[in-house]
């Protein structure tokens, strides 16, 4: 038993060490891409890991109003989560937990992150702009998980004829979704994907709806009263928390590894798969993340949740229509 | 907590800037936004404005102190955690400026919170709040070292 708690150990220390190292690395890149489209020179790509280290080296301040276990408890929560759901994605090898967890406990441990950032900034740093700042995620957490939601359990109805276990991340990389069925089912998996691309937009709060941590209106929102130690753990959980949900577009639409089409084995597979999932999450963020965010202003809360319920929950509605109509008839 | 910064002057810096306004006419608050544009680009040394004083390490102040402002400033100082560092932008909040004695104004700012670097101009133009920022930089590090 205390072997295997050990092990469990291990596995969450690299687990946090390689996804860590990945997520300050992506934002870099994203930094870095963002000024170049607008015209600057930009940070160097390593600015994250620096920011992580000096938001290390400084005062931790508690408020005097907060409650401080909860503040200084919520933080490590909303790692702890992410940490954990990095154990269930594959990140160009199968995850260290791959025959336990589903899609649906991914889906908790993803709401678990952005409710531990509204524990920590409402409930315990008495501070109002945290306050307005936590109403605004939770409406966001609502609106953005009813398309993906939609996207998951679409996609697992369709393939349960074809594989033992429909909620299992494994399924998927054993059928390719694309090329199931008719066209009819390509341009539905599309609509999805477009879909579940947005929704990684709002899950991030980057770009147009980087709303509940509003800089210039409500300054920081939930992040407020957050300093030093207390802070570096927050971006950290939020840098994983990129790499999380961009792993969880690869694993669903793109699973396919390099290795079986190039053919080479062992542990120089591996590597491979694992520079090809790189690459493979790379364009996912840069679509999703670097470039709405260059083109694209903050939204008002009301037109967030206007566009992710009254838009985007249609249009993946009747790509999952496109997908059963082939299925079906 | 010694040997963070100090690994942090081998690596570099990422001063995080809050901007404060203590009654200033707001043209040093243009030239602050001035840094900020492409053509001066300041997140090259990683300076990001943030929104709040728990994020910050530097805090660009304007103005001269007004009346109003004294207790704000003394807050927003105190709200900063450490190490922190404290320019001051422009006249006003360096010597006063024209409103030297008036008597709605407490400044200069030096009366009321330690300040570390002095950006003279009326208004400073960018390079010079940018090199105001890249002294600033250089004293955390000599904070670091324990030159200080």
């Amino acid at each position: 038993m205390l072997f295997e708690v050990k092990i469990c150990l291990y596995l969450l220390g690299i687990s946090l060490f390689y996804t860590g190292f990945l997520g300050f690395l992506f934002s870099g890149i994203d930094r870095k891409l963002v000024a170049r489209m607008q015209g600057r020179v930009g940070p160097p790509i390593r600015q994250p890991f620096l920011d992580f280290i000096k938001l290390c080296g400084k005062e931790d301040i508690i408020p005097h109003d907060a409650t401080a276990w909860l503040f200084k408890f919520a933080p490590v929560l909303a790692l702890a989560s992410v940490i954990t759901v990095m154990l269930y994605i594959p990140v160009g090898f199968s995850p260290i937990f791959a025959y336990f967890g589903d899609l649906i406990l991914i889906l908790y441990l993803l709401t678990l992150t952005s409710l531990a950032i509204v524990i920590g900034a409402s409930s315990s740093s008495s501070s109002l702009f945290a306050a307005l700042g936590a109403q605004r995620e939770l409406v966001m957490l609502i609106s953005c998980k009813v398309p993906l939601a939609i996207i998951i359990f679409g996609l697992a109805w369709r393939i349960n004829p074809l594989v033992d276990v429909p909620f299992s991340l494994l399924s998927f990389s054993q059928v390719n979704l694309w090329i199931m069925a008719g066209p009819l089912t390509f341009i539905g998996v599309a609509m999805l994907f477009f879909t579940f691309l947005c929704c990684i937009t709002g899950e991030l709060s980057a770009g147009p709806f980087d709303i509940a941590k509003a800089k210039t209106e409500i300054a920081g929102g939930t992040l407020v009263e957050y300093s030093g130690r207390s802070l570096a753990t927050f971006k950290l959980a939020e840098a994983i928390k990129m790499i999380a949900i961009s792993s969880l577009a690869v694993a669903l639409f793109f699973p396919m590894p390099l290795s079986n089409i190039v053919g080479i084995d062992g542990l120089l597979g591996i590597l491979l798969d694992c520079l090809f999932h790189i690459l493979k999450i790379f364009l996912i963020i840069f679509v999703s993340i670097s470039v709405v965010r260059t083109v694209m202003a903050r939204l008002k809360i009301t037109q967030a949740v206007r566009f992710y319920w009254f838009v985007l929950t249609p249009f993946a509605l009747t790509g999952l229509i496109f997908i059963m109509i082939e299925y079906l008839v | 907590m010694a040997p963070i910064p100090k690994l942090l002057k081998y690596l570099g810096r990422s001063p995080w800037i809050y901007h404060i306004n203590t009654g200033s006419c707001n043209s040093c608050d243009i030239e602050i936004v001035a840094v900020l544009t492409p053509r001066y680009d300041a997140e090259r040394f990683g300076v990001v404005l943030v929104e709040s004083p728990r994020h910050a390490d530097i805090l660009l102040v304007t103005g001269p102190v007004c009346h109003q402002n004294l207790d704000r400033v003394k807050r927003v100082y105190e709200q900063t955690p450490d190490p922190k560092m404290v320019i001051a932008v422009g006249a006003c909040s360096s010597t006063n400026g024209v409103f030297d004695g008036s008597y709605c104004i407490d400044g200069p700012l030096d009366d009321v919170i330690p300040v570390d670097v002095y950006v003279i101009g009326c208004p400073p133009r960018p390079e010079n709040i940018l090199f105001g920022v890249v002294k600033a930089i250089q004293k955390l590090n000599a904070l670091a070292e324990g030159e200080i």
